[in-house]
């Protein structure tokens, strides 16, 4: 596959471990990795790199995942965000899907439920890009 | 002389990547057997994945910990290159997971006699078709195994067992840095290590278990107080709590020898410090104007009263030495039995300074309006030598700064031959 057709994943994480640990994943299974330490960083990836998929941290210092999230949405068409946080709180959630989160994860999370979700994504995405 | 000196380091890396399984299960070895003291459960876990990590040199390695609470088995720690390193506490598997599953029917001794999984004996085995012939879930049950070591990037799984049955936990084990095949001897030491780990937690988590209830019943009386004593609440128990920790860091950095007894106890019996009023009059307790004589006999058999109680449990000796002598005066002048100075235990010399504080700056029946910090603080000074240990005055008034509860130039004000040298090391540890 020609770089340019691989899906584009962005990860934003504070924690930079689980940033290094999802591209190693995701780019051993074809797509295309980019990752943010913070909300700010997050906004200037999306920018320039326009990624199809985004797995999102809540709780980050600066802006935080919400708040990352409604900045995204002012501008662009809102990609699949799939959002990994600890934070377990129905509220929370609500007011996310409502943003227009497709899913939300709670860590610790099953990562075969994160490699379902975000290759269902790329293939429904690869699907739709060809037609 | 510089290629020399390159290909020297290069040789000795190569020296060092084949260390030898004996060598390193020396020093594995040695680290297991300080295991089943360690009683931080963190700790103990961090401790068992570096060494795996360090000493057999895997690319990556992490412990799965059953938790109770969660119902699951969560990754509790981690280690190895960056990347394929999964990062702790970011990931959990269900008990109806095939790796879970497979332990929890202890499977692992038809693969491998030690009881773990290699990826090798479990290729070869699920070649042998034959073996399979009556057991078709078996086989079903291996090659979801067999994703799952490929989804961890796993060489070999190791299982540990709390009494035979119980699967309290799994670790996983990257590749080797050089390639090479665990050989049957790791494993079998692996497993001998996990057994040792799986005590060691254990005793850690019975450990912990208890303390907590000791800590819960402490708390609990330390709250009964408040059913007697106005001026106990609990509030007034997290203001002691947090000042009191705060006090005694800085004398444990100032060198000063606190008793030997686990901190949070320390710390709990200076709140404890009024139990014994339980048994003084309400009226008394409760009395807006001054007291009589005879109402001031009662009330100050109170450090007698509360030190009797903790007296009747043995190892809690200080906690009741801490609780009789709260009232002594710096100077001699105080109750029950007119100690001096250093004669007076450490903590009963904090609860006195924190306690003022604390009754100074709230309001009591006998004074409805509060001091404020700055005058409560000014009372504390005068009082240096006299009432209360000079030392910890200063070292109170230095929390408060921390906490800016009050400012370095109210401070100045009100205590101008303060030591320089103080404001500086808390100004530089801010």
């Amino acid at each position: 596959m020609k770089p340019k057709d691989k899906i584009k994943l962005l990860v934003v994480d504070d924690e930079e471990l689980i940033c290094n640990y999802i591209e190693h994943r995701f780019t051993k299974r074809g797509l295309e990795v980019f990752f943010a330490l913070s909300g700010e960083e997050a906004l200037i990836i999306f920018e320039n790199k326009k990624p199809d998929v985004v797995i999102l941290d809540i709780m980050m210092k600066g802006i935080d995942g919400v708040e990352t999230l409604k900045r995204i949405k002012e501008k662009y068409i809102l990609p699949k965000v799939i959002i990994v946080s600890a934070v377990n709180n129905q509220e929370k959630i609500r007011e996310l899907k409502a943003l227009g989160v497709s899913d939300y994860l709670t860590k610790p999370i099953l990562l075969k439920e994160l490699d379902t979700l975000v290759m269902n994504f790329a293939k429904e995405i690869k699907t739709a890009k060809s037609n | 002389m510089l290629d020399k000196k390159v290909s020297r380091q290069k040789t000795l890396r190569k020296k060092k990547k084949t260390l030898s399984f004996n060598e390193y299960k020396r020093s594995l070895e040695l680290a297991t057997e300080g295991m089943v003291e360690i009683l931080d459960i963190e700790r103990l876990i961090r401790l068992i994945v570096y060494m795996v990590v360090k000493k057999a040199r895997l690319i990556h390695a992490g412990l799965l910990l059953y938790n109770a609470e969660k119902k699951s088995y969560i990754l509790s720690s981690s280690r190895g290159l960056r990347g394929s390193v999964i990062p702790k506490e970011y990931i959990r598997i269900q008990p109806g997971e095939p790796i879970i599953k497979f332990f929890q029917a202890r499977r692992g001794y038809l693969l491998n006699k030690s009881g773990a999984i290699r990826v090798e004996d479990l290729n070869r085995f699920l070649r042998n078709k034959r073996l399979f012939k009556k057991d078709k879930p078996l086989r079903e049950l291996m090659l979801e195994v067999k994703d799952e070591m490929v989804n961890y990037e796993a060489a070999a799984f190791v299982p540990g067992y709390f009494q035979t049955k119980n699967l309290l936990g799994v670790l996983f084990l990257g590749e080797k840095n050089n390639g090479e095949k665990f050989k049957q001897e790791e494993l079998d030491f692996f497993m001998a290590l996990a057994r040792t780990a799986v005590m060691a937690i254990r005793s850690a988590q019975l450990y912990k278990n208890i303390q907590k209830i000791f800590y819960g019943v402490i708390k609990a009386m330390a709250l009964s107080i408040e059913k007697f004593d106005p001026a106990f609440t609990r509030p007034h128990m997290d203001r002691m709590f947090k000042m009191g920790s705060r006090m005694i860091n800085k004398l444990e950095k100032r060198k000063v020898e606190l008793p030997d007894m686990p901190k949070e106890l320390f710390i709990s019996s200076i709140f404890l410090h009024d139990i014994g009023k339980q048994y003084t009059p309400r009226e008394i307790l409760h009395k807006e104007g001054s007291l009589t004589k005879e109402e001031w006999d009662m009330l100050k058999r109170h450090p007698i009263d509360g030190a009797e109680i903790f007296e009747q449990i043995e190892g809690l000796e200080e906690v009741a030495r801490i609780i009789r002598y709260h009232q002594e005066k710096y100077d001699g002048t105080g109750y029950p039995d007119g100690l001096k100075a250093g004669a007076i235990p450490l903590g009963a010399r904090i609860a006195a300074v924190l306690d003022a504080f604390d009754a100074m700056t709230n309001s009591r029946p006998y004074r409805k309006k509060p001091f404020s910090i700055k005058d409560a603080v000014k009372e504390l000074i005068k009082e240096k030598g006299r009432q209360f240990d000079p030392e910890l005055v200063d070292v109170f008034a230095e929390v408060l700064l921390e906490e800016g509860m009050i400012s370095f130039s109210e401070l100045k004000e009100i205590y101008p031959d303060i030591s320089l040298g103080f404001l500086f090391d808390s100004l530089i540890s801010r």
